[in-house]
């Protein structure tokens, strides 16, 4: 949910930020939450008024890659702790979120020959760019249709995201392969 | 993706922006159909087509999840194609209901009027078990040669157009059978063998059985789609159901046999609607293929039509069979075959079978 709150121009669904009420809740249910996840809200909330001109994804140095079989950023079980693993196959490199997934690639490699991330697409596109050419906007041409809030009054343009200056960037191509996949037979 | 999401237009937000309407309007049929099936082709791409499509997962072959290798015809846009009858799983099941239903009290009144017990037992034994139940095994090819075609068809539009005909033979095939059964009931004449046995055994029906084989074996479902109507449909199917069957079952007394070919003769015309909205598609102005398309959908007809029509030949001891006559067997196929090379005459088409246009 992070991840998807983080990268939100990109996304089908809104996510508002937390309230105070929220951050008790989730803190008397699951009692540590704050110190992992406290910070990261706090900040996403600053973040949702266009004229703050920022955006959570773009703080940070590297996302993670997204994994060539299911397709979800590599954070699992969490991204400080992820079982994430980079492997080359048939000289191309893959980013697997797990076990299961490296395991699903390995009985036949051959079906993924084709398959390309959405950061592998998109490499090099300025975020306006493309959001603009995939028709990602309400019919006054300019709006977006994600958002980071619920609010009505005050949302995001193309002109909010332009100021931005967010590249989208592959960030398999600079992370190093660690072995070739060991395709099952 | 043809429309235009961007542009500030006045439409809702719940808009089908991305399907482009045949007509004016977009229709509930076409709200309902296209763009439904999950191919780059179709619509997930950025507008422009900025990026190389491709696919998340290619079939274990190494073949993507549609093939456009998949036909020897050439469209750029399949998805333009629309139904001309505007089906959709409602309307589809709702008039084919209609129909089974009709057939159903036609049955029941015709068995409690008598005129079932009345049949003349040579009328059912020699033509309905001998002859009319037989098409009921090449019904069920069609309809199995259909299945795999409807998934190979490379537009939603087209793919569901081809699952309702591949219903309608299956449809067709259930209701010979059970007239069968009911008659079963009413008269002693019913020998559910000897279908099979001609069908197995039968010099006349061997041809058939050779090409409900070879129905089967087609690999390229527009060329079965335009073969089965252009060619199976107006020839075979209307001298072995609509001349042998419905014409003579009115001399023979029987109303329920002419009433179930009626309703597959409605069905034939509108599965020869798609097949020649089809055509038209594949031979457009503005298709650069189009002679290809043409050359290509001549080529078939000619290799279809004359493997149809020896089928056809070969059916003359069925009409021998016929208690009461209501026409030859040269007669019929020469009706069948004038119709066949009007209808491709009017598509632009002409037809091996010796007649001029």
């Amino acid at each position: 949910m992070m991840l998807f709150a983080a990268a939100w121009p990109m996304q089908f669904l809104r996510v508002d930020p937390l309230t105070a009420k929220d951050f008790d809740w989730f803190e008397k249910k699951y009692p540590g939450w704050y110190n992992h996840y406290g910070k990261f809200w706090e900040s996403y909330a600053t973040m949702t008024d266009p004229a703050e001109g920022r955006f959570p994804l773009g703080l940070f140095e590297s996302p993670p890659p997204l994994c060539r079989v299911c397709q979800m950023p590599c954070v699992f079980p969490r991204p400080d702790i992820s079982t994430a693993r980079i492997k080359t196959h048939a000289g191309r490199k893959h980013a697997f979120c797990s076990d299961g997934c490296e395991h699903a690639f390995r009985i036949e490699p051959h079906r993924y020959a084709r398959n390309f991330t959405w950061d592998e697409h998109f490499d090099g596109y300025e975020l306006g760019d493309w959001l603009e050419a995939c028709g990602l906007l309400r019919a006054d041409g300019k709006t977006l249709l994600a958002q980071p809030h619920l609010k009505r009054e005050r949302m995001w343009t193309l002109d909010d995201i332009r100021a931005l200056k967010f590249e989208i960037r592959n960030p398999l191509k600079n992370l190093p392969a660690q072995g070739a996949v060991e395709v099952l037979q | 993706m043809t429309a235009v999401p961007t542009d500030a237009t006045p439409k809702t937000a719940r808009d089908f922006t991305y399907i482009k309407p045949q007509r004016r309007r977009l229709t509930e049929y076409e709200a309902l159909t296209a763009h439904m099936q999950p191919d780059h082709r179709g619509f997930d791409h950025p507008r422009g087509r900025v990026v190389e499509p491709e696919w998340l997962l290619l079939r274990d072959d190494g073949s993507e999840l549609w093939d456009p290798a998949s036909t020897a015809l050439q469209i750029p846009d399949w998805y333009a194609w629309r139904d001309p009858s505007q089906h959709w799983q409602r309307t589809y099941v709702r008039h084919q209901e209609q129909q089974e239903g009709a057939i159903e009290r036609a049955t029941e009144d015709a068995a409690l009027d008598g005129s079932l017990a009345e049949l003349d037992p040579h009328w059912v034994r020699d033509l309905l078990c001998g002859h009319y139940r037989t098409w009921s095994f090449f019904e069920y090819a069609i309809f199995r040669a259909l299945a795999p075609a409807q998934r190979e068809a490379l537009s939603d539009t087209l793919g569901n157009a081809l699952c309702f005909q591949c219903f309608d033979h299956l449809r067709h095939a259930q209701d010979i059978v059970c007239y069968l059964v009911e008659l079963e009931h009413h008269t002693h004449g019913v020998d559910d063998a000897l279908g099979k046995r001609h069908w197995l055994e039968h010099p006349a029906y061997q041809p058939a059985r050779q090409l409900a084989e070879s129905i089967m074996a087609c690999r390229d479902w527009a060329e079965l789609m335009l073969a089965l109507n252009l060619a199976v449909g107006p020839l075979l199917q209307q001298l072995a159901v609509s001349e042998l069957v419905r014409r003579a079952a009115l001399p023979n007394r029987d109303a329920v046999a002419a009433h179930i070919v009626l309703t597959s003769e409605r069905d034939r015309r509108r599965n020869l609607a798609c097949a020649q909205a089809l055509a038209g598609l594949a031979t457009d102005g503005n298709n650069p293929h189009a002679e290809a398309n043409r050359a290509q959908i001549q080529r078939w007809l000619d290799d279809w039509l004359t493997r149809v029509d020896a089928v056809a030949v070969a059916l003359a001891p069925a009409f021998a069979a016929v208690p009461v006559p209501a026409t030859t067997h040269a007669e019929s196929l020469s009706r069948a075959r004038r119709a066949t090379v009007d209808m491709l005459a009017g598509l632009g088409y002409t037809a091996p079978l010796g007649i001029p246009p």
